[in-house]
């Protein structure tokens, strides 16, 4: 996860052309998702190695997931002849069912993480 | 109570989660603001640069019907397609030459050759990339025009548009 935000972090400009191939958002929404996404899944990833607030990383990974799998489903199902966007333009691959393969392992992983992961404590158990 | 407190502890989490959400993505914003080459949310033209950017003059355009007619018609046409290897790979129009736009600029000498041979039988050159988003066919046909190639274009709405033409392509890199 890190990994793939560091990718796209690099080259921006080009991550706004692989979200707009997906043809689901406004231009507007396109440029701003690209600016924050990468640092979104880079922060995550951090968090999830570091072990810190390690529940509520493990959500928001489950939750980008979701969107990743969503967008490459439908991309699929309008038959969208696009590079997934996942891991920049070098490793371009092709959206199928390849890449949504990579999204639902990616969304298995993080829902392990989630419910094996301790919950945050209440501020009177913390302090008990 | 138990369920109270567990139902506390999610909203602990959920809490953290906005939390790391807002900072992440106002770092990002932050990263982005400091770049060299900032994405512009809202001004600028559909690539993105900020509004008040120097333009360059552009190339001149050719549209997808316009180069699918010329092609019907046999006319002399040398495709350039200055994506990368994997897009390439996915899809491109038949017999286009891939060409990233570093083997242009660095003048690399099979690529040269064939402009080269395109620009002596009078072919006309067409440069294209992903969609009117990308840049990259804008300064490979201004290079073009730059080192002395006379009738250059660039594909109106790229790669994009002329897939949802429907119109025939081809998959695999040509070596």
């Amino acid at each position: 996860m890190c990994y793939a935000g560091y990718i796209k972090a690099r080259d921006p400009a080009k991550f706004v052309e692989d979200i707009e191939h997906y043809k689901l958002l406004p231009l507007f929404l396109v440029r701003a998702t690209a600016i924050v996404l990468p640092w979104n899944e880079i922060i995550v990833g951090l968090l999830l190695i570091l072990g810190i607030w390690t529940r509520a990383a493990a959500l928001l990974s489950l939750l980008l997931f979701i969107v990743f799998a969503g967008a490459v489903t439908s991309a699929i199902a309008r038959k969208l002849n696009i590079t997934c966007g996942c891991f920049g333009s070098e490793t371009a691959a092709r959206v199928g069912l390849q890449t949504l393969g990579i999204d639902a392992a990616g969304l298995i992983l993080a829902l392990i993480a989630f419910v094996t992961s301790r919950p945050a404590k209440s501020r009177k158990a913390r302090w008990s | 109570m138990a369920k109270r407190s567990q139902n506390t502890a999610f909203r602990s989490e959920l809490a953290r989660a906005a939390a790391v959400l807002a900072l992440s993505s106002a770092l990002g914003f932050t990263v982005n603001a400091l770049s060299a080459h900032p994405v512009s949310i809202f001004a600028g033209d559909a690539s993105g640069k900020p509004a008040g950017a120097a333009d360059a003059p552009r190339i001149p355009r050719i549209s997808i019907a316009d180069l699918i007619a010329a092609t019907k018609r046999n006319d002399l046409i040398l495709v350039v397609d200055v994506r990368g290897e994997a897009e390439f790979a996915i899809g491109h129009i038949p017999g286009s030459l891939h060409a990233p736009i570093e083997t242009i600029l660095q003048g690399q000498q099979d690529v040269i050759g064939t402009l080269q041979a395109a620009e002596k039988s009078g072919a006309m050159i067409v440069t294209l990339c992903d969609s009117e988003l990308c840049e990259k066919s804008d300064q490979a046909a201004e290079a073009l025009s730059k080192l002395g190639y006379k009738n250059v274009r660039v594909l109106q709405g790229g790669y994009q548009a002329y897939f949802d033409a429907h119109a025939p392509i081809e998959e695999g890199v040509n070596r």
